[in-house]
């Protein structure tokens, strides 16, 4: 009986940091899905009824984790497990009932963010034929192109270098989850063009 | 046939009906989801090539929103919610939110929490094992109105932080959400929930600080099903208030024979203290005269 006499303080604390932890936490790190318009506009309309998730033909979009503050449950993307296809009709966007995803037409109206090489990671930039985000690249040639150019202090080898368009990509994520380097992290993310 | 003395053998017609609509609710969104091809509590994995997905079926969602035949459903608190969030407001919420408000304002106001909750469904499961248990808690340690000032504060609370803030804590989010999409949110508050009505007060989440509650406690007096009583048959044994899911004191007008129904938009026409009452003196009545029925003065 003691220790039941403490349980309801205990349980009053944990809602408490539960609060705290909601407050402080921020949440850049999520990548939301298309039609989203910037995390503020879309965290004030998502009330989390998961209906875009089931709506995704690739089950790309998933319930973000308990690390994820007050976003806790609202849908994200693990790109690196499955990435966005941006399906021509964003069934995703069409499931949404508060207009938290909205006005998605084209693939062009999608900003999920952008991708971001790795230069110290990336084994095209030292030298070795990859292409492999390039060839996986929806949108090939306008997001990604390569750069040819020769290997500096080497007149013979060539690097064949992925380049971003950070105003073309729109963040489907599709070169993060085919990228050959996994260890110690991917050579490529995709980060939100809102977060600082 | 109950071996027990005739009359004071407790029925139970209202529970049964009640339960087949709790667990036919929690059961018909998991059964569509598993048809469509997905694993409950997010056990799915996407491939390269499209799959079918519960959005096919002619219900998929959850209780915040959902699509039913065509139809689109959303939460109506939610809809308050993202009004402030967002500060701004589309008539397609309004419209997406009416049949769910229309149906309870029908039926009665707090018929969510009675009949299609799944949070009061465990709750009561927890009910139930703390008198198993034999654990002796506290009785209305906070008042039933409470959870009015609560869906207000959660109201403001949205404006304030631009985030739809009980989606963010919702316990009944932890459980439909959680069994349908793998979800977490609002788990913490669940198990807080838990040991707060195991060991410090008697349905204190339901009775007082839902703020879900709160809001259909708000528009609760509307509806056509009513606790009605025959003043006559009371053998005034308060069996009824002992079983009552909401705050027993919404029965006393009825029993102090001021009014014929119990008019508190806390009543969750749940059927429980009709099924208590060893002399049958209540029932839950269709229709409106419980609006022009005035208050009787006692003898």
């Amino acid at each position: 009986m003691g220790i039941a006499k403490y349980l309801p303080y205990a349980a009053a604390a944990l809602l408490g940091v539960q609060a705290v932890a909601y407050i402080a936490h921020p949440t850049d790190g999520l990548i939301r899905p298309p039609g989203a318009q910037g995390e503020k506009d879309f965290s004030s309309r998502c009330v989390k009824c998961g209906r875009c998730i089931e709506a995704c033909p690739y089950a790309a979009l998933v319930p973000a984790s308990a690390d994820a503050g007050s976003a806790v449950g609202s849908p994200t993307l693990d790109l690196r497990n499955q990435a966005c296809r941006l399906c021509h009709d964003f069934p995703c966007a069409a499931a949404c009932p508060t207009d938290a995803l909205r006005d998605v037409a084209a693939v062009e109206d999608v900003d999920m963010g952008h991708a971001v090489i790795d230069e110290d990671l990336c084994i095209a930039l030292q030298g070795m034929r990859c292409e492999v985000c390039y060839r996986a690249c929806p949108l090939i040639d306008r997001a990604i192109t390569i750069d040819y150019r020769l290997r500096e202090g080497d007149s013979i080898h060539s690097v064949f270098a992925p380049v971003i368009d950070e105003q073309a990509c729109v963040g489907c994520g599709l070169c993060v989850e085919r990228c050959v380097i996994g260890q110690p992290e991917v050579a490529i993310k995709v980060v939100r063009g809102d977060s600082t | 046939m109950s071996t027990e003395a005739s009359g004071r053998s407790p029925r139970k017609r209202w529970l049964t009906a009640r339960r087949i609509v709790q667990t036919g609710v929690l059961i018909a969104f998991a059964a569509l989801v598993v048809a469509s091809g997905w694993g409950l509590f997010g056990l799915v994995q996407g491939g390269d090539d499209p799959v079918p997905t519960p959005s096919d079926m002619p219900l998929y969602g959850t209780l915040s929103s959902s699509h039913l035949l065509g139809l689109d459903l959303l939460d109506p608190y939610a809809v308050l919610q993202i009004t402030a969030a967002s500060k701004s407001f589309s008539f397609d919420w309004l419209l997406f939110a009416l049949p769910i408000l229309v149906l309870y304002a029908a039926v009665r106001g707090r018929a969510f929490c009675g009949w299609v909750c799944p949070v009061n469904l465990l709750l009561e499961g927890v009910d139930w094992l703390r008198g198993k248990l034999g654990l002796k808690v506290a009785e209305r340690t906070v008042p039933r109105h409470a959870k009015l000032g609560i869906a207000l504060a959660v109201i403001v609370a949205s404006a304030v932080t631009s985030v739809p803030v009980f989606e963010a804590f919702s316990p009944i989010s932890a459980v439909n959400k959680g069994i349908l999409l793998g979800s977490v949110a609002g788990l913490w508050v669940l198990v807080a929930i838990v040991v707060l009505e195991l060991f410090w007060s008697h349905r204190v989440w339901c009775r007082a600080l839902c703020p879900l509650g709160g809001f259909y406690e708000a528009v609760g007096r509307l509806g056509f099903l009513n606790v009605r009583i025959d003043p006559k048959a009371c053998i005034h044994c308060n069996a009824c208030k002992e079983a009552c899911l909401a705050d027993p004191e919404i029965l006393d007008p009825i029993l102090l024979e001021q009014a014929m129904y119990v008019s508190a938009g806390d009543c969750m026409v749940c059927g429980k203290c009709v099924d208590s009452c060893p002399a049958k003196a209540l029932s839950i009545e269709p229709g409106l005269d419980h609006y022009r029925a005035r208050p009787r003065r006692s003898r």
